[in-house]
């Protein structure tokens, strides 16, 4: 495992803070009651408070790794150019992930809603998993596990590194899950009844 | 009258995201499908463990001041397929136990050829394996320090290397100390 490593693991919770109330607040708020006065469709509110949470998230952890590698070299460490380039892949997936789903929140529930759903989310998963190694019911860990990998979707390139092909369910479950959150995320604001009066 | 606004979205503010809705429902089709197939085919993982051959080891461990560990194996042993995913595959546990031994893997092809090189025969013979996946720790004299029969899991497996190797440690002819990460 690279030193550096820790570093990516960043993008995650960057992207969380970033998106969180994305929509949520701005309902709350009657800003986007506002917004939606102008030529703007819901969806490309949706899609572009997504980007720019994904884009946010993925250059600040890039500049930290940057900074990171900017450190080993002056220690004496050459950080390999693959696996820099491994870990802003792996960074820019879980930003987009984690901002997808805490996007699709937002249009859930009002201002900071979201994060109270995501972590209520968490805990009770955690908790129900922990009750099935306890009584040993496998279904029960499995739909915790995908539960957790629904919250915090993540897309591991370790396989640029060695040569062997990718997982294609890993790919194809990261790529399901943001594109569903996105879709549900879409789907609720367009269903939402937005006046000054429904804050 | 206003000019027009470049790039105006005309109609209502609600746009159905049809084609969103047709790639989402595609995905998950083929995550469910994809799901289903590596469950019976796992896709192949790297090791990351760099093993060295076993005429080179006492050299190497001389060298290094590490014990050597002699893995002994074979390709139909199942147990020995989850050590190679869940530590010689995982990143983690791999550069974790790559600081405490230099690994070699002896693989027993008797099924597979019908019989082994001379090297992993003696190597089986001197150490008195019957059983896969059997790990051996062998300090510098060439005496067995301790052995793992079976797989106990990749925490409690690099654990107890770290155990076995800090005793190998203490046996005599070793001489550099072996870092501890």
């Amino acid at each position: 495992m690279s030193t550096l490593s820790p570093l990516a693991g960043i993008a995650s919770p960057i992207a969380l803070i970033l998106a969180a109330g994305a929509i949520g607040q701005d309902v709350s708020s009657g800003t986007l009651q506002l917004l939606l006065v102008r030529p703007v469709s819901r969806p490309s509110v949706v899609v572009h408070r997504w980007l720019a949470a994904t884009l946010a998230a993925t250059v600040i952890t890039t500049m930290t790794l940057i900074l990171g590698s900017v450190a080993l070299v002056i220690r004496g460490a050459h950080p390999d150019a693959l696996d820099l380039i491994r870990m802003v892949l792996e960074s820019l997936c879980s930003a987009a992930g984690s901002a997808a789903v805490m996007v699709m929140l937002s249009t859930l529930v009002g201002g900071l809603g979201d994060v109270a759903l995501f972590f209520a989310t968490l805990i009770l998963s955690q908790m129900l998993e922990v009750l099935g190694t306890f009584k040993n019911w496998g279904w029960l860990v499995r739909a915790c596990a995908e539960i957790h990998g629904a919250l915090s979707p993540q897309l591991s390139w370790e396989w640029m590194l060695h040569g062997t092909p990718p997982s294609w369910f890993a790919l194809v479950s990261w790529a399901s899950t943001v594109s569903l959150a996105i879709a549900v995320g879409i789907a609720r604001l367009n269903r939402r009844e937005l006046s000054y009066a429904a804050g | 009258m206003p000019p027009a606004e470049r790039g105006r979205v005309s109609g209502p503010s609600r746009q159905d995201p049809k084609l969103l809705w047709i790639v989402a429902a595609a995905l998950l089709v083929a995550r469910v499908a994809t799901g289903i197939y590596e469950e019976h085919h796992p896709p192949e993982k790297p090791d990351l463990v760099s093993w060295v051959p076993a005429a080179a080891a006492p050299a190497r461990a001389a060298a290094v001041g590490r014990p050597i560990l002699y893995d002994f194996s074979a390709e139909w042993c199942g147990p020995c397929q989850a050590m190679e995913r869940d530590v010689f595959a995982d990143a983690k546990q791999a550069a974790t136990f790559s600081t405490f031994v230099v690994p070699v893997r002896v693989v027993d092809r008797r099924r597979e050829e019908g019989h082994n090189s001379a090297i992993v025969d003696s190597l089986q013979r001197v150490h008195g394996v019957s059983a896969f996946p059997t790990v051996v720790i062998v300090g510098a004299d060439g005496k067995a320090i301790d052995r793992l029969e079976g797989f106990p899991g990749a925490q409690h497996f690099v654990r107890w290397v770290a155990t076995a190797s800090a005793r190998a440690r203490m046996a005599p002819g070793l001489g550099s100390p072996i870092p501890i990460p």
